[in-house]
């Protein structure tokens, strides 16, 4: 009983740590931005087929073609934030909310259309028989995936504490007009965001993908996990888009042990219709400065 | 306080029109700063003070008119390339960014300053001229009294290094002896470092007391204009300002 509780909750935390990484993108990019960006689970699926054509097709070795799936759909974000988003800067909300849904629809098309609906695995370089860890067993590629988030995690957490570039950021965050007066271009503090945001959610496509099967409409779910954590933590809040990741990973990871697997989605909506009755500016109390 | 330093031009407006929407707020409205020189402008709520000052900041655009600074239109340049001009702002109601500490919201005034070696320099500028800010540096921002937001926040635009400072409703919300010690060191910049300043201040004592040329702006319109002292002694400034 025991082994199965730690073994769930292992399982749940290396699904949790992806869900952290696809909310941090979004729920920064809201904080920042006030743009609610349903293009999200895009930049997800784009991550996963892009590792998929790299070592596929290219033969590219499979770290390398990570790193450079990341890369490559931060430049889609990018060209996507300076001709789409830019120009709607200070518009309503409702504005951006109906262009990121358009672009996402636009994207998950392109997607099918050029990679077909079969589900695709990316090839690995490491066989993927579970390890014995004591009780707990645990294959490498999920190995793999919790460690390369947690460190993608730490190194954008240092780079929003530390360098000047997110001091800016907060500083825009915090108090726009004030950072402009600072000399802060704003607009390049967004498109960086944009950017980033986009390569945290294709990271963690990729780490998923490695585990599971990537397909064009696998953005859905994700995008679905992302905003459950963004409520959970709180809109635009860093470290509870981290907690709110880990918790529902785990409550997924307990409930399809002991529930029933069938009902492993519906678990995090239960959470957002509980959060949204009982404490609707999530878990972490009112929304925390970036 | 002090006869001008040189007459050159440094930032002209001519004729701007500006508004919100429907809503004309500025209407023809031009003014003159000189090089070396404190310019007040005086006017009620509504007047569009603010909306003069965010318009020559670049926060807010004309809708006609032109703005031009040593020499160049500037009418179209953004914001951070003003500031990077030598244009600062001291926002009204201050706009600290509370979740920074002290010193990060003074580090992040230097944000614009192409020459960073000169940022140690600025910073001890800013923590001789308050040495409370000096103390408090670690502190959060949102943390201080009203008197030192305002010094940190005089203290975040001196880090640009800048050649023209716009001051909105400096004494806003402050006990007398705050102001009283923000205007000594406001008056003691100015004689250190070259640059010019646009007073925008409610309190019009104090506004005619620091410049030597002001504005009066009434529900967008510049009524009056001229040497501070003679605006001091004119009877209808008297009256409805000065309320004697």
């Amino acid at each position: 009983m025991l082994t199965e509780v730690l073994q769930q909750v292992i399982n749940g935390l290396v699904m949790g740590s992806t869900y952290a990484l696809t909310a941090v993108g979004l729920t920064m990019i809201f904080g920042m931005m006030r743009v609610v960006n349903f293009t999200h689970g895009e930049f997800y699926m784009l991550g996963g087929f892009f590792a998929f054509q790299l070592t596929a097709s290219l033969h590219l070795n499979y770290y390398v073609s990570v790193v450079v799936a990341i890369l490559a759909v931060m430049a889609v974000g990018f060209v996507c934030e300076r001709v789409l988003l830019a120009p709607l800067r200070g518009k309503s909300i409702d504005t951006t909310v109906l262009v990121t849904i358009g672009l996402s629809i636009f994207l998950q098309n392109l997607a099918l259309l050029w990679w077909g609906p079969t589900p695709k695995s990316i090839p690995l370089p490491f066989s993927n028989t579970p390890l014995q860890w004591g009780p707990v067993v645990l294959t490498w590629s999920r190995i793999l995936a919790v460690s390369i988030t947690f460190g993608l995690i730490v190194l954008v957490h240092l780079l929003i504490q530390k360098s000047l570039l997110g001091k800016a950021m907060r500083a825009t965050f915090q108090e726009k007009d004030a950072a402009l007066l600072a000399g802060v271009d704003v607009e390049r503090i967004y498109a960086f965001t944009f950017t980033l945001g986009a390569g945290l959610a294709a990271g963690a496509g990729v780490l998923l993908g490695s585990i599971f099967l990537i397909y064009p409409s696998m953005g859905n779910i994700a995008i679905l996990k992302a905003f459950i954590v963004v409520i959970l933590g709180g809109m635009g809040n860093f470290i509870g888009a981290i907690c709110g990741g880990l918790i529902l990973g785990v409550t997924e990871g307990l409930g399809a042990g002991f529930v029933s697997s069938g009902y492993k989605d519906a678990i995090g909506f239960v959470l957002v219709i509980l959060i949204l009755m009982f404490r609707p500016s999530g878990l972490f109390g009112k929304a925390r400065r970036l | 306080m002090t006869e001008p330093r040189e007459k050159l031009e440094l930032l002209t407006v001519r004729d701007l029109d500006a508004g919100y929407g429907d809503a004309q707020i500025l209407w023809g409205v031009s003014l003159g700063i000189a090089q070396g020189e404190i310019v007040g402008l005086l006017g009620g709520n509504g007047a569009g003070k603010t909306t003069l000052l965010n318009i020559i900041s670049g926060l807010n655009s004309p809708k006609t008119g032109s703005i031009h600074y040593l020499g160049e239109e500037i009418t179209h340049v953004n914001t951070y390339n003003r500031v990077r001009s030598g244009i600062t702002q001291i926002p009204e109601g201050r706009q600290l960014f509370p979740g920074l500490t002290v010193r990060q919201n003074l580090l992040l005034g230097s944000f614009s300053l192409a020459d960073k070696s000169r940022v140690p320099e600025e910073l001890d500028f800013v923590f001789d001229l308050f040495p409370i800010l000096s103390e408090r540096q670690k502190q959060l921002a949102g943390t201080l009294s009203g008197g030192e937001q305002q010094m940190c926040a005089l203290g975040r635009g001196l880090m640009s290094n800048p050649k023209l400072i716009l001051v909105d409703e400096l004494s806003l919300g402050l006990a007398p002896v705050a102001v009283e010690r923000i205007v000594e060191a406001l008056k003691k910049v100015y004689r250190e470092k070259s640059l010019s300043i646009l007073v925008v201040e409610q309190d019009v004592h104090l506004c005619l007391e620091l410049s030597t040329t002001a504005y009066v702006l009434e529900t967008g319109h510049i009524v009056k204009q001229g040497p501070s002292e003679e605006l001091a002694k004119d009877p209808q400034i008297r009256k409805s300002y000065l309320g004697i």
